[in-house]
């Protein structure tokens, strides 16, 4: 259920709300697709949590960038 | 091509739904005809819960009595012994609608005027059983009052009694261009609760209860503890505030009074702090309450220093800017060694055409032969988004914007209106704002300059019709926006424009090479 919804709110982001934005993500794939890759392979909580930790690496300090597969 | 179309018809639709989300709460016209038909169907003898169905004509029929002091002009229903609406004299006599306000809940009771005094006005009820008087004192200067209601027992037994009392009743309707700022707030001795008031709700053990508008909120407190809020939606257009309290006795030829402590005024925190600290509480921002507080108490030191509103939020603007700066330089860096870096990837992406993955990996790789973070990140973009919606929140209510002036602009809590329009524009009125135009001129020019160029094919396409169609988007939905808020903005992409101007100009990443 909450897999779900969380899956649905990513697409509904990427489908509308990315393209009002600047692009920004550091990475490939970006935060957005990681995360819904993450929640479908691991489920809502690790999967959540997975990409969490993935966006909070994704800022200017933190020197990581590019290709970052899901693993 | 096709991309481009549905792209534009997506975006279209986005606007007119943002536009018709943000504007109106518009009612289905079927409730509006039910309602009609249940009015004309009434029969005198009605249950309580229909009553403000029944005496909406009695409204229409009566002139108010006004009452008068210092900020406030209070307007009553004489027949009903309710306040019906409340003009702020400090602010160009805004009117705060509570419709049946402090209204007795039964519908048998009718009231006239026994006495008034420059303080306090006084209604009275009398039949065979009970006397009940209500008056209403002011206090000489603010914003602060009591309400009295005495019961007297004109019986020969002991009268049984309970006093609902109707906080105010809120119209939902599409008319009432404060509809959506409505919102209840109920509060017991551990919790406070913001509460939608489309939503029927009680609470017990209350300590006190208020509603409000976008920018004045009336608050009652009742002596007597222990007494249940509630929320009644009597239709898809009304709702009634109010409380109940606990059924009590009046023994023969005697009579019980109670006393409410009553706030009716802005919301404006020193103002309440100073009658009751603890219905600060009151004054709420939604989700990001905290940051909202904080950018506000950061205006209102900006305006002790900078003595105008106007140039408090350009101020705010510029302290939020450097506030962020660290990141911002960053990430303005980096796009622009993007910018310079783009022949080199156009080439890899022609190379290994057929095979994304290896596209990126071989793109990455590039960036970090460079040494080149590409992009700022996700982090920053989502720890602004709070940010945003805090301060729009904060100025959106912002009642000590009311009535503040700043060049041409007469309120800053209103759209700015230059000048009037000969013809009224379907969406956009019949005023001219110069601030959200300036605002889409200068947010078109700042990505003009700041997007990264010759990407080639879809990508590049969609990039050069967002450069057009987000301004006009945001233009749009700032159109009939406060001014302040649009102020906060234009002064924002300015910032953004001039510390882009001289990233462009140092080129430093030429020199680095």
């Amino acid at each position: 259920m909450l897999k779900k919804l969380a899956l649905k709110l990513i697409k509904i982001y990427q489908g509308y709300f990315r393209i009002f934005l600047p692009l920004a993500c550091r990475y490939t794939p970006s935060c957005s697709e990681y995360t819904r890759q993450a929640i479908l392979k691991y489920g809502f909580l690790k999967g959540t949590f997975k990409g969490a930790k993935r966006l909070l690496s994704c800022h200017p300090f933190s020197g990581k960038a590019g290709y970052d597969p899901l693993v | 091509m096709e991309k481009r179309l549905a792209l534009t018809i997506g975006l279209s639709l986005l606007v007119l739904l943002s536009w018709s989300a943000l504007v109106s709460k518009t009612q289905p016209v079927v409730q509006q005809e039910v309602i009609q038909k249940e009015k004309s169907n009434i029969t005198p003898n009605i249950p309580i819960k229909e009553e403000v169905l029944l005496k909406t004509p009695i409204i229409e029929d009566t002139q108010p009595i006004l009452f008068s002091t210092n900020k406030l002009e209070v307007a009553f229903i004489e027949k009903l012994g309710v306040v019906k609406d409340i003009g702020f004299k400090d602010y160009n006599k805004h009117k705060f609608y509570l419709n049946y306000g402090f209204m007795i809940q039964d519908p048998t009771l009718i009231f006239h005027k026994e006495n008034s005094t420059s303080e306090s006005i006084a209604f009275v009820h009398q039949d065979s059983n009970k006397k009940i008087t209500k008056k209403f004192i002011f206090s000489k200067s603010g914003y602060s009052m009591r309400l009295e209601i005495v019961v007297k027992n004109l019986t020969n037994a002991p009268l049984k009694i309970n006093l609902p009392i109707i906080l105010g009743s809120l119209d939902f309707s599409h008319k009432n261009p404060q509809s959506r700022y409505q919102d209840v707030a109920i509060n017991t001795q551990e919790k406070t609760f913001h509460l939608n008031a489309q939503k029927n709700k009680t609470q017990d053990g209350i300590k006190f209860i208020s509603l409000r508008d976008q920018y004045f909120c009336a608050i009652i407190q009742p002596e007597a503890a222990g007494q249940t809020g509630f929320i009644n939606k009597i239709s898809n257009q009304d709702s009634e505030v109010g409380l109940i309290s606990q059924e009590f006795v009046i023994p023969v030829g005697s009579q019980i009074g109670h006393s409410y402590e009553i706030f009716i005024g802005p919301q404006d925190l020193k103002v309440i702090n100073s009658i009751n600290s603890n219905w600060g509480v009151v004054i709420y921002y939604g989700t990001f309450d905290l940051i909202s507080q904080v950018l506000l108490s950061s205006l209102g030191f900006l305006h002790l220093i900078l003595r105008n509103w106007g140039l408090a939020i350009i101020g705010l603007s510029i302290l939020i800017y450097l506030v962020l700066y660290p990141l911002t330089l960053k990430q303005m860096k980096s796009m622009k060694e993007m910018q310079i870096l783009q022949p080199k990837v156009e080439e890899l992406r022609q190379r290994y055409k057929d095979n994304p993955q290896r596209q990126n990996k071989e793109i990455m790789q590039l960036y970090k032969e460079h040494k080149v973070n590409p992009l700022g990140g996700c982090l920053p973009l989502i720890l602004q988004m709070p940010i945003f919606f805090a301060l729009y929140n904060a100025l959106i209510r912002s009642v000590v914007l009311k009535g503040a002036g700043f060049l041409w602009i007469k309120d800053l809590s209103e759209p700015d209106r230059l000048f009037k329009l000969p013809v009224s524009l379907p969406i956009l009125g019949s005023d001219f704002n110069l601030l959200p135009i300036l605002m889409a001129i200068g947010m078109f020019v700042q990505q003009k300059i700041s997007s990264v160029h010759s990407t080639t094919g879809a990508a590049a396409e969609q990039q050069k019709i967002m450069l057009i169609v987000m301004p006009i988007v945001f233009g749009f939905i700032f159109y009939s926006m406060p001014s302040g808020l649009v102020i906060y903005w234009f002064t924002n992409s300015i910032l953004m424009l001039v510390f882009q101007l001289r990233v462009n100009q140092r080129k430093y990443v030429e020199e680095k090479h």
